[in-house]
């Protein structure tokens, strides 16, 4: 009997787990505003880098998450927020996070905007710095421009006094 | 027959574009200090290379074609026309070092959308792009909407005297006060007291929606710049959605309407004659044709069942309408949405506020109201002739700052401008439409390009063929400069080769 149980829920297993591997495959943004509607008020878990400001405003606030695609808005507890130490902008790329929440097209509670509001925030990366030292073709470019403008100047003093 | 022009004629242009492009070089100075305050090496460096390429170049057409003469009528529309083209190059070098644009085309297209405030972006990355190149794609849309050559002469205390033959080559023919300088002081006066005003404004609603406080003026100071000069560029990618926010959307909505009303009228509001803001022609006529796209917008969404609240399809609706109508290109939808949810009743509702515009001597693109008003007048006029007895026929009138008679030829002029725009529409749809891409999309994109509007319902991004952006870039630069002085420039290289 127990044999046979056994069986069945590994049947069960094997018929479930695409189903269950689907639903913990994040969604990109671009299928989120394809398919906005088939997506509308269902669980999802979205992937990307926070952008921009953490703009917390009392109990809950916003962060923006862009994967590469489109930046979305991500509403949240102000509690997960915290968390979050960096956004990216320039010179640095922001946290990476993993968002489980509620996608929606239009939101009731946010004017109508798509958006996500967050069940569940995740930091799966660190953000760092990206500032690099300026290219030496740069460096080289402007020498020579200034040296150009500098004898374009004196030229034109010089004509000027004559 | 068709004269060659003379050297003198290119030694005068030459000269003028020199100066004018040296004044383009100095505001240059503006996103190297805000380089320093953000701490942005690399940026301040290819500020300073682009502004050494336009000082060199400036001052060099300055050396070779000095010159003492008095511009033509003809060698300031050519000016005029030219410098618009030099000020895209040159204020793309900088953008394009960032390695944000992808090619140079892409640059000079951001820097054409900025210039002719329309708003289109090419830019990639966004979220990433560095202060002083953010606040340079705005501050260009503050110089293109107040006009390249009036900004660029400013800095020069003698640099005057063919001050009004550019300034209409401009499209800025209304001189609000008798003299060409004391009208555009009065456009700085004007400029500047809104420019802080609404970057107060919005740098507090920033603070309040929990960003920090200099991130909260930066972002205000950009898009304020975006706002009543009727640009739409804003410093993040999602656009106005970044901000999650009614109060904003309602502070950068009255922002674009300032935008778009008349600097005549903003003069007689500032006088006290707030009586004027409701008889005015334009303003009646924007009123009017607002009610009237949004009732089309509205009924459009109402059908598709878009947005299950009433009041949330107002706040959609009318922002993307007030946005397209005041030729600005703020968006609280995502470009896809336009085409994935909105109905084509509503789009069409949105294509025709786009192309109608706002007021002469704002910074919008577009026909325009005042060219609109004529039109209806001189209909009604004809109609009237048809209906009534042949004595009873009066004069039609209409008010424009003051009781003005209707003229065959401002009926005239306004029917030809009107045509040329419907014209230049037309061409970007077919352009898009060669493409490949769906009919309305095209013609969304392209009345959005040529009217100075910068909506996009998506077609314009990286991947699209190189001879549709130059075609967008054509458009936004007719469109912004009103024709006459593109067709002048066409004129003199037509002379230049065939003259005699
Ligand atoms: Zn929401």
């Amino acid at each position: 009997m127990s044999a046979i149980l056994k069986r069945i829920a590994f049947l069960f297993l094997i018929v479930l787990l695409p189903v269950i591997a689907r639903a913990e495959q994040p969604v990109t943004s671009v299928e989120l505003l394809k398919d906005a509607s088939f997506y509308n008020a269902k669980k999802i878990i979205f992937e990307g880098e926070v952008v921009g400001d953490i703009m917390i405003r009392g109990k809950s606030g916003w962060i923006n998450v862009n994967d590469g695609g489109n930046a979305i808005g991500v509403f949240a507890a102000a509690n997960f927020l915290k968390d979050i130490d960096q956004a990216g902008r320039y010179g640095k790329t922001g946290d990476l996070v993993q968002i489980f929440g509620v996608f929606n097209r239009s939101c009731t509670e946010h004017g109508g905007d798509l958006d996500i509001h967050a069940l569940n925030i995740q930091r799966i990366k660190e953000g760092n710095s990206t500032i690099r030292s300026i290219p030496t073709f740069k460096q080289i470019i402007l020498v020579l421009l200034s040296v150009i403008l500098i004898i374009i100047l004196w030229i034109s003093k010089d004509s000027r006094k004559h | 027959m068709l004269l060659r022009p003379s050297f003198q004629d290119i030694r005068n242009i030459g000269y003028y574009l020199g100066k004018i492009i040296v004044g383009l070089a100095l505001t240059m100075l503006i996103p190297i200090l805000v380089g320093f305050l953000w701490h942005e090496p690399e940026p301040v460096i290819d500020f300073f290379i682009a502004a050494e390429v336009s000082l060199v170049v400036g001052l060099l057409l300055m050396k070779f074609c000095y010159s003492q003469k008095d511009l033509s009528w003809m060698q300031g529309m050519i000016v005029v026309a030219l410098s618009w083209l030099v000020a895209m190059v040159l204020g793309a070098i900088p953008l394009y070092l960032s390695g944000h644009w992808h090619s140079f085309l892409d640059a000079c297209f951001e820097a054409m959308s900025g210039l002719a405030t329309t708003g289109l972006v090419l830019v990639q990355d966004l979220d990433h792009l560095s202060h002083s190149h953010n606040l340079w794609r705005h501050l260009i849309m503050f110089i293109g909407g107040q006009g390249i050559v009036i900004v660029a002469l400013s800095f020069f205390v003698k640099g005057f005297s063919g001050a009004f033959k550019m300034y209409v080559g401009e499209a800025r023919d209304e001189k609000i006060l008798p003299n060409v300088i004391h009208t555009s002081r009065f456009i700085w006066l004007v400029s500047f007291t809104y420019l802080a005003l609404g970057t107060i404004s919005l740098g507090i609603t920033g603070i309040a929606l929990g960003m920090p406080w200099q991130e909260s003026f930066f972002h205000g100071a950009c898009n304020f710049m975006a706002a009543f000069d009727t640009g739409g560029f804003t410093p993040q990618s999602q656009n106005i959605l970044y901000y999650h926010s009614l109060s904003y959307e309602v502070v950068t909505m009255v922002l674009m309407i300032l935008g778009a009303i008349n600097f005549k009228m903003h003069y007689q509001a500032w006088i006290g004659n707030r009586k004027e803001v409701f008889r005015d022609i334009e303003m009646l006529g924007f009123f009017t044709t607002v009610i009237i796209t949004f009732f089309i917008v509205g009924a459009g969404l109402v059908q598709n069942s878009t947005y299950q609240q009433g009041i949330i399809l107002f706040r959609k609706g009318f922002y993307q309408l007030i946005s397209g109508h005041t030729g600005t290109g703020f968006q609280t939808v995502y470009p896809s949405q336009f085409i994935a949810e909105w109905p084509h009743l509503s789009l069409v509702g949105i294509i025709i506020a786009m192309a109608l515009g706002g007021a002469v001597c704002s910074t919008t693109g577009a026909i325009k109201m005042l060219r609109i008003g004529i039109i209806y007048k001189a209909l009604m006029e004809d109609i009237k002739k048809i209906i009534l007895p042949e004595k009873a026929i009066l004069a039609q009138r209409f008010h424009h700052i003051k009781t003005l008679f209707l003229e065959q030829p401002q009926v005239r002029a306004a029917f030809l401008i009107t045509i040329l725009y419907l014209a230049l529409y037309a061409l970007g749809t077919l352009a898009g439409m060669w493409f490949g891409y769906p009919f309305l999309n095209s013609l969304f994109e392209s009345t959005s390009a040529a009217a100075n509007v910068g909506l996009s319902c998506g077609i314009t991004e990286v991947n699209m063929p190189a001879a549709l952006k130059i075609t967008y870039i054509f458009q936004m630069w007719a469109g912004r400069l009103e024709f006459m002085s593109v067709f002048t420039l066409f004129g003199f290289f037509l002379a230049l080769l065939k003259g005699k």
